[in-house]
């Protein structure tokens, strides 16, 4: 157990700024101990050397809290958008795309862009178009620091670094992160993609032990890593996961429970018939749980045109956009929702499906609008009362399964008792008993006093 | 003759049932939950079933001796973390499907656990089944049918275990045939009591020398 130690202790003294899971990381690891150990040496001089590169951008003001008008580019470089001519194209792109990245392409050039234009650049119409504008935006809209050689070695082995059954968890939801990736891509090409995935995902939860991983983060993550590579990808999914994910990964899912009844006070105020309906089916705002913690990457997975365009609008927007969306799409369906079965089952499905032709160009609008209209702040008592009532029925509900539990149980202990009666049945009836003790105490008298009379 | 809709005749089929019953699938992550679902309830098995976030929600009408049981599935996300939401949806169930993996030890260990959540959300005559799922893997097989068995006796609320498979479409509808068959069954039965003495009828009380049942309790 001594010799365990001994590799805490060297990191501690090398590096002062380690993630609290230190600690625990090598506990799980029950079996060799020794290559655990000689593993967390190698580890400590690449973390060493990581943590150094990152400590600026660590300082940082908070995106959210962020003023739109600070300059959009860090240390004045300026980022070059290839030519289109240079673009890795899937598909032959549109006019409105062409004309797009014309935009995008004119407006970057500017010194002075402000980091509200480019945010605006990615929630406009179309977004930044292209994966290879992505690559090189999505890093600007996160305020990263420009580092060329910003490389993380010892990947491989990251994963050690982490609770083992969260690990577990994270291997178990890896291996079913395949609607990521085309359907024709060799068994090579998988486990490259869920290896190189794996060691995003660990490399972030090592360095922040106070993000809790949640089912769900797999698919923002396998979005960056397709978008931005691996390398790339890291300094990206931190960010996202600091700036934007942290609600979702605290101990528990309580605040997002909280935070799905922003859709009802939004709807209450933009579709209140739409909103009654759904209250009378008992339905609860769950159904956009995987759309609020995912950016809509657990169901447009193999969409990922519009995927990666949803980052784009959800990485220039504040956290909580993704649920005034859900409002909006929700609202867009009403005939929808009206027309189907009215109980908690029916709608809870029809919203959970999305369908593949929804306008999102314009709901995309839709959403910014009413986020200008009702900003989180001024309807959030509203949230707090809805949630309110969320818990009372919750627990009316616990009571009631309590109390249906007692008096089953004190019918099956009275039919326990029924079961075994001490009398025969024949004589158990109150009048037969009467009958029968009336006429023993005759037979006893008439008896006592025969033998008297003898 | 008629001008119906093909459509909205068979949503109309869809809406006639004779019983109306709601099963809940749980059990820890990748024990095969969604997967057993998409076996009922189409006849199909994807190998790679994407993760559930939350609570999914599905249905199918069975045919139990003529008549239509509507069975309402719910399938639950497995992590930890999501139960403070699929908590909220036990309620009203009146079947409880708790899946474990026959390849994975752990997920055997963690059914006290969920018979435990199952105790505390749901009414007490909620029917319960424990499915061993994978049952195809028998060369990775890390929990025998025996030990399975042997659980049962310690949790009295459990009706049966099942193995089954998924890939392999072994006993998956046995499963839900036997819970909408028993879940009909009893609910006949309580119709048949509610007319016997078990309900309480307000207002029909009947004085105490003509009760029956109470007799023990005189003497």
């Amino acid at each position: 157990m001594s010799t365990n130690m001994e590799p805490k202790e060297d990191e501690i003294s090398l590096d002062s700024n380690i993630p609290e899971t230190y600690t625990e990381m090598s506990v799980p690891i029950e079996k060799d101990n020794l290559k655990v150990r000689r593993r967390n040496v190698i580890e400590t001089t690449n973390f060493a050397s990581k943590e150094e590169n990152t400590s600026d951008s660590e300082s940082n003001v908070p995106l959210v809290k962020m003023s739109d008008s600070t300059k959009a580019w860090y240390n004045n470089i300026i980022p070059e958008i290839p030519d289109i001519a240079e673009f890795s194209l899937s598909e032959p792109l549109t006019n409105r795309e062409r004309m797009k990245i014309s935009v995008i392409r004119g407006s970057v050039v500017n010194p002075n862009l402000t980091l509200g234009e480019l945010k605006l650049l990615g929630c406009s119409s179309e977004g930044l178009v292209n994966d290879d504008i992505r690559r090189i935006l999505w890093p600007k809209l996160l305020r990263l620091s420009e580092e060329s050689n910003f490389s993380v070695t010892g990947l491989e082995t990251i994963h050690s670094h982490i609770p083992n059954e969260v690990y577990q968890q994270i291997l178990k939801d890896v291996a079913r992160s395949g609607s990521h990736i085309s359907q024709d891509a060799t068994q090579h090409e998988i486990d490259h993609f869920q290896e190189q995935l794996t060691q995003l995902m660990c490399w972030v939860l090592h360095k922040h032990s106070v993000l809790n991983y949640y089912q769900g983060y797999n698919d923002i993550a396998a979005t960056v890593l397709l978008v931005m590579g691996l390398q790339n990808g890291l300094r990206v999914l931190e960010s996202i996961s600091l700036e934007f994910l942290e609600r979702f990964m605290e101990k528990t899912m309580e605040k997002v429970n909280q935070e799905l009844f922003y859709i009802f006070a939004l709807l209450e105020r933009v579709h209140p018939t739409l909103l009654e309906h759904l209250e009378n089916v008992e339905l609860f705002p769950h159904f956009a749980l995987a759309e609020y913690t995912t950016w809509y990457a657990h169901k447009y997975a193999e969409n990922r045109k519009l995927l990666h365009r949803l980052f784009d609008y959800f990485l220039g927007s504040p956290p909580l956009m993704p649920l005034y969306l859900s409002t909006v799409i929700v609202a867009y369906r009403a005939t929808e929702i009206f027309n189907t079965t009215p109980d908690m089952g029916h709608t809870h499905k029809v919203l959970c499906t999305l369908p593949d032709d929804l306008p999102f160009e314009t709901l995309l609008i839709e959403a910014k609008n009413l986020y200008r209209q009702y900003p989180p702040e001024s309807i959030s008592n509203d949230v707090t009362e809805y949630d309110r009532k969320r818990k009372c029925k919750e627990q009316e509900w616990k009571a009631k399964a309590e109390a249906s539990r007692q008096e089953r149980e004190k019918q099956r202990q009275l039919r326990i008792v029924q079961s075994t009666p001490r009398i025969p049945y024949r004589i158990r009836n109150y009048k037969t008993i009467t009958v029968v003790t009336i006429l023993a105490l005759g037979l006893y008298a008439f008896l006592r006093s025969s033998s008297g009379l003898n | 003759m008629s001008n119906r809709d093909p459509d909205n005749l068979i949503s109309t089929n869809d809406e006639t049932f004779d019983y109306l019953f709601k099963i809940v699938l749980i059990g820890d992550c990748g024990t095969g939950k969604t997967c057993v679902v998409q076996r009922f309830r189409s006849g199909t098995f994807i190998e790679r079933h994407g993760n559930t976030i939350g609570v999914d929600f599905s249905m199918k009408t069975v045919l139990i001796d003529d008549k239509k049981v509507k069975l309402q599935i719910w399938d639950t996300a497995g992590q930890e973390r999501f139960r403070t939401i699929t908590q909220s949806y036990y309620r009203s169930a009146n079947g409880v499907v708790v899946v474990y993996d026959i390849t994975k030890r752990s997920t055997f260990l963690s059914l006290q656990h969920w018979v435990e959540e199952v105790r505390r959300y749901t009414s007490s005559h909620v029917l319960l089944i424990l499915v061993g799922n994978k049952c195809d893997l028998e060369s990775l097989r890390e929990v025998e049918k025996g030990e399975a068995e042997a659980l049962c006796q310690y949790l009295p609320e459990v009706l049966q275990v099942v193995e089954t498979s998924a890939k392999e479409n072994t006993n998956i509808d046995s499963v839900f045939f036997y819970l909408a068959s028993e879940l009909k069954r009893r609910y006949e039965n309580r119709q048949i009591n509610a007319n016997g003495d078990e309900v309480v009828t307000l207002g029909a009380s009947r004085k105490l020398s003509s009760c029956s049942s109470c007799s023990y309790k005189i003497f």
